[in-house]
């Protein structure tokens, strides 16, 4: 099969590199940091480094305790991060290398903090590897007394210019950020994080059990509104964020109906245009509802991965807006590829991995996930619809 | 002695709970592989006089890797809330050859508290019961005590004594050679079940009792081929 989804390393090690203060150390063979680090940084992100113990034949067969050990210490001295996460691979995860009874064993012989994350590939996807790790990351909060207005922000994937607008508005409406795992988050933040009134789940897939985590640790509640991306969605966020701490926003609905109006001059070229939204969880119902803000027809949704209440939140957004598109639910490349050939669309809402076959099947594409343009918010919303709005090739 | 007890078979030949549940329960690992949400009930089973038991399973001789199927159980078993359940104690079969870490799973920490090494006094027996020494070091397990599994080998309690005292621990329990326990494995029963009334049993049972009394439990000291050879 061609996969549409990645392995659980590739979730975990995400958590690791949000945290700006911490290493990522890999137990396993060159492979797997040299790979992850080149593919993170076609996809654009400022990737900081992730170190292997370069695990081979003899670490495999006779264990690589003594490696790992050596570059913890390696780290430890040369580096001096804050934290250190031992993350272990398929290799490491086969063999069954103790890396808990190591960490245990190293605490007391390094200044980093220690912990150890068990992200074996093959354990699961890369959704599961990021659900896991945050929550193992969660693991080090301290408590601390609640601050009024203060929220976290869980599963933030990337730190860009859309985490920058949000910020922007959040603070605008008087909130607090306290945390943001993990996106260039120090270590004194995480420890921090019990300090917030409320979690604001970003990605519902990966971020929903460490949520429940700190309800249950830290009696914190949370929401789980939909990402800001679109004009519906974006008022939606910030207003699930203003009704818990029953504040006002003022400038809010200022803000949508500036943008509503900026919006209608593209409507008129893409009206009636019809789309497939290639996605993930969090971001395929906001996108539902952003396409038909434009005018224009979803007749595809795929979601290389599900969360809980993702089919659900999607059927529902669907029913409301009288659309009825294909789902496809963590499908294979070829579904997709078929099913887009098929439908012969005027446009593709997706990310790099599309790229491919909107080459393939000349059917222009507009990229959303990345952190070097705005997508998100109120601006992000006009931004995206000017930028579909010059894909589409005009007389269609 | 009434108390509530838990065996959890760590052996993929999948023999462990057989005389006790007197069929072959459908693995752990299977179950886990066939079914999306594993149940409680799907792998936990009541045996004879209310033993609870768990057959880990794994994969075919010379195919796959077993190692990581017990790593797998474990923390399935952990997820299902079995070492949560109000136990009086809980007894780890494991091979005895712990040739990978997988196999080490159950000495770690948050399992197995204390390790029972079962030998005959035959030479090679020792040598591998003092290779499993090796495993429980570097684990940082405890060592219980020694339990010989006679051989009728001459001088056995003797040699097996003095192996016990050299590792750093003691022999807890002497289980002389029997058709007893013959006879009540071709019946798929235990002795205790099958022979009740039998020196075997009474053996077994007072096993047993050193074992829930025991509060010795030592790192053991790892023995040289040549002071392995001097115990004869």
């Amino acid at each position: 099969m061609e996969p549409y989804k990645t392995c659980k390393l590739f979730g975990a090690v995400r958590v690791i590199l949000g945290i700006s203060d911490a290493i990522a150390l890999i137990h396993s063979p060159i492979g797997c940091a040299y790979n992850l680090r080149y593919l993170l940084t076609a996809r654009g992100a400022k990737v900081r480094r992730i170190f292997t113990t370069n695990m081979g034949e003899r670490e495999v067969i006779f264990g690589g305790e003594a490696k790992l050990k050596k570059a913890i210490k390696d780290i430890d001295e040369r580096i001096s991060p804050n934290l250190i996460a031992v993350l272990t691979a398929c290799a490491s995860s086969i063999i069954g290398e103790d890396v808990d009874l190591i960490v245990r064993k190293m605490r007391d012989n390094v200044n980093a903090e220690l912990i150890a994350i068990h992200s074996g590939g093959f354990e699961g996807d890369q959704i599961d590897g990021y659900r896991e790790a945050l929550k193992k990351v969660l693991e080090l909060v301290e408590d601390n007394e609640k601050e009024d207005r203060c929220v976290n922000l869980l599963a933030v994937y990337r730190y860009g210019l859309d985490l920058k607008e949000t910020l922007g508005i959040l603070s605008e409406m008087g909130i607090n950020v306290n945390s943001i795992l993990t996106a260039k988050t120090k270590l004194y933040e995480i420890k921090r994080a019990s300090k917030a009134m409320l979690n604001v789940v970003m990605c519902e897939a990966s971020g929903l059990d460490a949520a429940r985590f700190m309800e249950k640790r830290f009696d914190q509640p949370y929401i789980v509104p939909p990402l800001p991306i679109g004009i519906s969605c974006t008022t939606e966020f910030f207003e699930s964020i203003s009704e818990f701490f029953r504040i006002n926003p003022s400038n809010l609905k200022e803000k949508e109906r500036t943008a509503k109006e900026k919006i209608k001059e593209f409507r008129k070229k893409l009206e009636g245009k019809r789309v497939c939204i290639i996605s993930g969880a969090s971001r395929a119902v906001p996108l539902l509802r952003f396409v038909d803000e434009l005018g224009m027809i979803p007749v595809l949704v795929s979601i290389d991965r599900l969360g809980e209440e993702t089919l659900k939140r999607l059927n529902k957004a669907s029913k409301e807006l009288g659309l009825s598109p294909i789902i496809l639910k963590e499908p294979e490349y070829s579904e997709v590829l078929n099913a887009v050939r098929d439908l012969k669309p005027d446009l593709i809402i997706g990310g790099m991995y599309e790229k491919s076959f909107s080459l393939e099947l000349g059917v222009p594409i507009c990229d959303v996930m990345h952190s070097d343009q705005l997508t998100m918010c109120y601006k992000g919303a006009v931004n995206l619809a000017e930028k579909i709005a010059r894909v589409i090739p005009s007389g269609k | 002695m009434g108390k509530k007890v838990l065996l959890i078979g760590c052996d993929p030949k999948r023999d462990s709970t057989i005389n006790l549940v007197k069929r072959q329960l459908k693995p752990l690992l299977e179950v886990i592989m066939e079914e999306e949400n594993v149940k409680f009930e799907e792998v936990v089973h009541e045996g004879f006089n209310g033993v609870l038991c768990v057959e880990i399973g794994g994969p075919e001789p010379g195919i796959g890797c077993a190692g990581r199927g017990l790593l797998l159980a474990f923390r399935t078993l952990e997820e299902l809330g079995v070492f949560d359940l109000k136990l009086d104690m809980i007894i780890y079969d494991v091979p005895g050859d712990v040739v990978c870490g997988g196999f080490a799973v159950p000495m770690r920490r948050g399992f197995a508290r204390e390790v029972y090494i079962v030998t005959s006094g035959e030479y090679l027996s020792l040598f591998a019961a003092n290779n499993i020494c090796k495993a429980i070091k570097r684990v940082g397990a405890r060592l219980g005590g020694i339990i010989c599994n006679s051989r009728e080998v001459e001088r056995e309690r003797e040699i097996v004594e003095e192996f016990a005292k050299r590792i750093g621990s003691k022999l807890i329990g002497f289980i002389p050679r029997s058709r007893d326990v013959h006879l009540s494995e071709l019946n798929g029963k235990t002795v205790i079940e099958f022979f009740p009334k039998s020196e075997t049993a009474k053996i077994f049972r007072k096993l047993a009792e050193n074992i829930w009394k025991n509060r010795d439990l030592e790192i053991p000291r790892v023995l040289t081929l040549n002071e392995l050879k001097e115990l004869r």
